[in-house]
């Protein structure tokens, strides 16, 4: 006897027990039987309780908003797969598996499961490393670490090269990890799924594994795909540190699914990132988890310039601009940094032309005057990772960030 | 806001706290302030934040504020109390410790910030008194055994000291606790090699904790080679001795007529002098900040 036909024995049998009809209607509207669903739900408010009351309008709510969700995605999730087919076409000789991802990923409009639809931030627009300004040493470790053995794993599998793992993008905030990220999944034509703490965590006991574990598989049922965990040390902290033993079945359940991904077969890769890389648990840079760390310095020259290129783009400039020269004060700026000192700069130009009635551009000498107005944030990052280093170089785990601190920093 | 809402708030800001990670709180304790600015628990939770801050007069305004609309008193009083210990306004903190007390007298946690505070007042007595009170009443507490245990350190009192070393060892909540406790041990036997190892440890863990990096540093900076100079000056009883020595073995010595030796003595002492004022120059060109 399936749920459906227990519960309707249920309130055959007493027809005044609305817990009962309200699982019912719940049941009957994730079978999309609207009707009998809502009919349900009014049986369920006969008694005029006010608790149950409360219930059925969360519960609708929550239904309806996402019913709404996924029909204003349904153009975008369109325009996405024309893309897609856009780009096998332009393509000079067309990859059988390519073709193949876009009939994949007009499965993405079955999100009938309703436990895979938490991953609201879907974003349809793909962003590549030509998107990316400066940064050339990154890209090329992203490439060599993540790329190639993801396009082409059979390489690696000739020379008994392990491929697989996830990779732990760490460095200074706002410097533009989630970015690379997105850029990573775009150059490997995957699907991109974000992931925060607040995704997954929930106060019901065991709903946050469960919640783990449909990202997962949202993922899979996607794949290609390109999990993304951000702010990853908030998921998987260290458990020596933590005051509580709240997370530790969270953890084990992170560590067991990035165990059970083989990036061979599942066309799945799981990118991490985060700002305190110390305070991610040593079981997770294990190999088969995030046995791969990348550091991602602040933006460097080109980067910069860049960064102020895009971000410029909508002002109303003075000719005298010169991308260089900003670029070359804002040494150490993250690009969070740069788009401050641009706020500040049209902020105080904001602030003279309110008080002179007296129209202007913003000009260069605004932008320098903000620029000395402001220090980079991420020097404190790199002074702990300095610290950091000194005290604890026997892992080598960090040789990048030494390597690139000793030839900026000192 | 609707409940399911509010509960996942309160579940992220426990796992912040759990991460000691308080301005990452801060935003969603505020959205939940924006929607009720009323609710005590939640003006008690942004109390929390601002003590992290060490902001204490604001921390306790709130969590009087939060007392005011029906926050739990005997908690309550216990943070107004902590938050005037650490301003040293320690009669204002013996009377909020006294109200909370008053309430409910098994609190453990109480019984033994009033105790320190009486350490700290220099009423030894009765701060032995009620730290037994407050073990009695909780032995497994971490809390707690700290605050014996800092009592035990600041009396000097070898055998209670490893006692309760010990004992904070077994239960403490994390690593962190137990490698801060280990340190500060060794430290005060003042067997500074140990204590290092257990510092930096304690830093790996958490490299953005100022005061363990002072420490750190501040040991590795007397321990350094540059400052066998410096150490040995300070072994036969420090400069002075080292000043008056050096005057005497000289005035012996020409007094004796060996001018030669004299010369030879004078001029080590002028180097050894002046390296002694230079090496903390030469240590911070050459070694610190060097990874």
């Amino acid at each position: 006897m399936d749920r459906i036909e227990l519960l309707q024995s249920m309130v055959e049998k007493d027809k005044s027990n609305i817990q009962a009809w309200y699982m019912l209607g719940e049941e009957l509207l994730q079978q999309e039987n609207l009707r009998e669903a809502l009919y349900a739900f009014s049986m369920a408010l006969a008694e005029n309780d006010y608790t149950m009351e409360q219930n059925v309008i969360a519960y609708l709510s929550k239904v309806f908003s996402s019913l709404e969700g996924q029909s204003r995605n349904t153009d975008e999730e369109n325009a996405y797969n024309l893309a897609s087919v856009r780009h096998v076409e332009d393509d000079d000789q067309p990859n059988p598996d390519e073709v193949e991802k876009t009939v994949e990923l007009t499965v993405i409009h079955g999100k009938k499961t309703d436990n895979i639809s938490s991953l609201k931030q879907y974003q349809p627009k793909t962003v590549t490393f030509q998107d990316v300004g400066g940064l050339d040493s990154l890209k090329k470790t992203i490439n060599m670490k993540i790329i190639k053995p993801f396009m082409d794993p059979g390489l690696f599998t000739k020379f008994r090269k392990k491929t697989g793992g996830g990779i732990l993008l760490f460095g200074p905030p706002g410097c533009g990890k989630t970015f690379i990220a997105k850029a990573t999944a775009g150059e490997i034509g995957a699907n991109f799924f974000p992931v925060h703490i607040s995704d997954i965590l929930d106060p019901f006991f065991g709903q946050s594994e469960r919640n783990l574990h449909d990202v997962f598989k949202t993922a899979r049922a996607n794949r290609p795909s390109v999990l993304f965990f951000d702010e990853v040390d908030t998921l998987g902290y260290s458990r020596s540190k933590a005051n509580s033993d709240i997370m530790r079945p969270l953890i084990d359940s992170m560590l067991t699914e990035m165990e059970s991904i083989d990036t061979g077969t599942d066309n799945l890769l799981i990118i991490g990132a985060t700002n305190m890389p110390w305070d991610v648990d040593s079981a997770f840079k294990r190999p088969g988890r995030f046995d791969k760390l990348v550091f991602v310095p602040p933006p460097d020259m080109e980067a910069r310039q860049t960064i102020f290129q895009l971000k410029l783009k909508e002002k109303p400039l003075s000719s005298d601009i010169s991308l260089e020269i900003l670029a070359t004060k804002t040494e150490y700026y993250s690009g969070a940094d740069i788009e401050n000192v641009i706020e500040l700069a049209t902020e105080n130009v904001l602030t003279e032309i309110m008080e002179t009635n007296q129209e202007r551009l913003i000009g260069m000498e605004d932008l320098l005057y903000a620029i000395e107005e402001t220090i980079p944030s991420t020097l404190e990052w790199l002074q702990t990772i300095k610290n950091y280093i000194k005290y604890s170089n026997q892992t080598g785990l960090y040789k990048e960030v030494a390597k690139y601190i000793n030839k900026v920093l000192l | 806001m609707c409940e399911e809402q509010y509960a996942n708030d309160r579940k992220m800001i426990e796992h912040y706290f759990s991460m000691d990670r308080y301005e990452d709180a801060r935003p969603i304790i505020e959205n939940l302030l924006l929607s009720d600015p009323q609710d005590p628990e939640t003006l008690y939770l942004m109390g929390v934040v601002y003590l992290s801050r060490e902001q204490y007069t604001e921390a306790r305004e709130l969590v009087q504020e939060a007392l005011r609309n029906g926050y739990n008193p005997e908690y309550a009083f216990f943070f107004i109390g902590l938050t005037y210990q650490e301003q040293k306004m320690y009669a204002e903190a013996e009377d909020a410790y006294l109200r909370s007390l008053e309430i409910n007298p098994n609190q453990a946690n109480v019984n033994a910030a009033y105790g320190y505070l009486m350490l700290l007042t220099g009423h030894d007595e009765k701060a032995i008194k009620l730290l037994d009170e407050a073990i009695r009443i909780d032995p497994d507490d971490s809390a707690v055994n700290d605050y014996v245990y800092r009592f035990y350190l600041a009396k000097n009192d070898g055998s209670n000291q490893a006692q309760y070393l010990q004992r904070t060892m077994e239960i403490a909540r994390n690593e962190q606790e137990k490698l801060i406790n280990i340190a500060v041990y060794h430290l005060v036997k003042e067997d500074t090699k140990t204590a290092e190892e257990y510092l930096r440890q304690l830093y790996l863990l958490d490299p953005t904790n100022k005061h363990v990096l002072e420490v750190l540093e501040e040991i590795n900076r007397t321990n350094h080679m540059l400052f066998l100079p410096n150490r040995l000056i300070d072994k036969i009883g420090g400069p002075a001795v080292f000043y008056i020595g050096f005057i005497i073995l000289v005035l012996v010595l020409t007094w004796a007529d060996i001018n030669s030796i004299a010369i030879v003595i004078l001029a080590l002492y002028l180097i050894t002098a002046g390296y002694t004022w230079l090496a903390p120059l030469l240590y911070r060109l050459f070694v610190k900040g060097k990874i």
